[in-house]
């Protein structure tokens, strides 16, 4: 998008002199604010809440091996904080910048990943990654897994999107769903039934909200990539990453169909293959479980 | 003979010139025999006046950074490399935002750090000796001294009220830590060039002319010179 001169709002920024590849590996210029992947729409409205005011900002850490840890965003810094104080002022600017991006952007993206979520039995606050994966140590007494319904999926996401007008009645919003196939799943169930169970669960809610509410639409990038037309081929040999011509391919699709409905509406240049990013460089929790996986 | 290079950028000009005005026995008293010893920089003709560089033939140009690689010598002439400045920490503008970043709270330590890790292999020196290093076909031991903080800025940093007097602890630290692990030799500024702030030059020892308020003025160079020397005495 930002190839193609739209305005991709980054209210996280990373220190001037920072390299392009310490950047990726501190998580800057990948999100708007370092919040990580946000995967679900209890997630979504949590973030919303800390940042808008709606609830008070969580105080939890998680302290591992002399360095502290950030439960609500495991993964944005490489080795940890190296102290408490430096994690809260840390997560506060995330929160911050965070509602600076609702408060000044004009569309708000968000693509609906899971279902299956995790807990703290405490304080009811949801973590966006099983604990003792990427940072923590699991405990069952402490941690709680829930594999949402499509009835709390739709008012955590119906109520973030309304809060987020509260604050600004011009944003408008694109949903869209996730294409990846789950890596494995804490259901009972068959990892492929679990997948098609999330994701159709999560498509519907998408299209209620887009049918019902104006200033909501959907983008079919879900159906693209898995469409039975394409055989698979804009999956990875791992047959679960999308892979750059797949990427190419939607967001080709995404700027025709704004094109064919609201004209010319800027000087596009076409995206060659050395801009398209890498499967490698979309970052995915999921990938931790991999590893984690293999121990 | 021994023979040392001192490489550097427009500080090491400043230096030059303070070389030329310390007093004949300074080598002497510091332990140094000038007869068995030949200090060469890089840039022969360097000398650092009004903000320009002023040439033998009477020529002047700004400096810049980038052309420090340009000079091709052969290093392994040498027994000590001494560079001085060269981009390492004499980036006004990268300094500037390191220090605001650092009162900021934005940023975790860990971070702050990467940046100034960047900026040492972003620099014009590093880039230079790399390829040596990595190949390690230097046969020559290499010592950084960064240049004094071109600091008290014009724009942004005389606003600054802070007082961080460990800051420059923390980030002699980074550059110890960086250049132990690449088998270079580290020599931290000399404090008394720093202000209380704790990071920026004393305007004590600042040119703080109009046409030049980044250089060190001939005192602030006299005191680089010694520490120059001492450093060259202590490497060799």
């Amino acid at each position: 998008m930002k190839k193609k001169g739209f305005n991709w709002l980054s209210y996280e920024n990373a220190p001037q002199a920072m390299s392009i590849d310490s950047r990726k590996r501190f998580n800057y210029d990948i999100f708007s604010a370092r919040t990580g992947n946000i995967y679900t729409t209890s997630l979504l409205k949590q973030w919303t809440d800390w940042s808008l005011g709606f609830s008070s900002r969580p105080d939890e850490i998680w302290y591992d091996n002399k360095r502290f840890y950030d439960p609500f965003r495991p993964i944005v810094e490489p080795n940890g904080f190296d102290t408490k104080e430096e994690l809260m002022s840390n997560r506060n600017t995330t929160i911050n910048a965070f509602k600076d991006c609702i408060v000044n952007a004009d569309y708000f993206v968000f693509t609906l990943g899971l279902t299956e979520s995790w807990f703290s039995a405490d304080s009811g606050l949801e973590y966006p990654m099983c604990p003792g994966t990427a940072a923590g140590i699991f405990d069952q007494s402490k941690h709680v897994f829930e594999n949402q319904k499509f009835a709390k999926i739709l008012e955590n996401l119906e109520t973030a999107i309304k809060q987020m007008r509260l604050i600004n009645a011009k944003l408008k919003f694109i949903l869209t769903i996730s294409p990846v196939p789950l890596t494995a799943t804490k259901s009972d169930k068959h990892v492929l039934v679990a997948t098609m169970q999330s994701k159709s669960i999560l498509r519907a809610v998408a299209s209620q909200l887009s049918d019902e509410i104006d200033y909501v639409d959907y983008f079919p990038s879900y159906e693209i990539i898995n469409s039975p037309v394409f055989k698979g081929t804009f999956f990875e040999p791992n047959l679960r990453g999308v892979n750059p011509v797949g990427v190419k391919f939607v967001m080709d699709n995404f700027f025709d169909c704004l094109t064919s409905k609201y004209g010319n509406y800027m000087e596009s240049k076409s995206i060659n293959q050395e801009t398209v990013k890498t499967s490698d460089d979309v970052l995915c929790e999921e990938e931790m479980l991999e590893v984690y996986g293999k121990r | 003979m021994k023979k040392v290079l001192i490489i550097g950028n427009s500080h090491a000009g400043t230096v030059r010139r303070a070389f030329e005005k310390l007093p004949q026995n300074t080598f002497v008293d510091l332990g140094i025999d000038i007869t068995t010893c030949a200090i060469q920089f890089l840039h022969d003709n360097l000398y650092y006046e009004k903000g320009l560089l002023r040439t033998n033939d009477g020529n002047t140009s700004y400096y810049l950074h980038r052309d420090t690689g340009k000079h091709h010598i052969n290093l392994n002439d040498f027994e000590l490399i001494l560079s001085y400045g060269g981009g390492l920490m004499s980036n006004p503008v990268a300094w500037n935002n390191h220090v605001l970043e650092f009162i900021s709270g934005r940023y975790s330590g860990a971070s702050i750090k990467q940046s100034h890790i960047d900026c040492i292999e972003n620099s014009a020196v590093i880039k230079m000796l790399s390829p040596a290093l990595q190949t390690n076909t230097g046969k020559y031991k290499i010592v950084c001294i960064p240049s004094p903080v071109p600091n008290q800025l014009h724009w942004q940093l005389k606003n600054i009220n802070a007082m961080l007097p460990d800051y420059m602890d923390f980030v002699e630290t980074i550059y110890a830590e960086y250049f132990s692990k690449r088998d270079i030799g580290f020599a931290p500024l000399p404090r008394e060039l720093i202000a209380e702030n704790g990071f920026a030059v004393d305007k004590r020892f600042k040119k703080e002319t109009a046409e030049d308020f980044i250089h060190l003025s001939d005192l602030g160079g006299a005191i680089v010179a010694k520490h120059i020397i001492e450093t060259i005495k202590t490497s060799l």
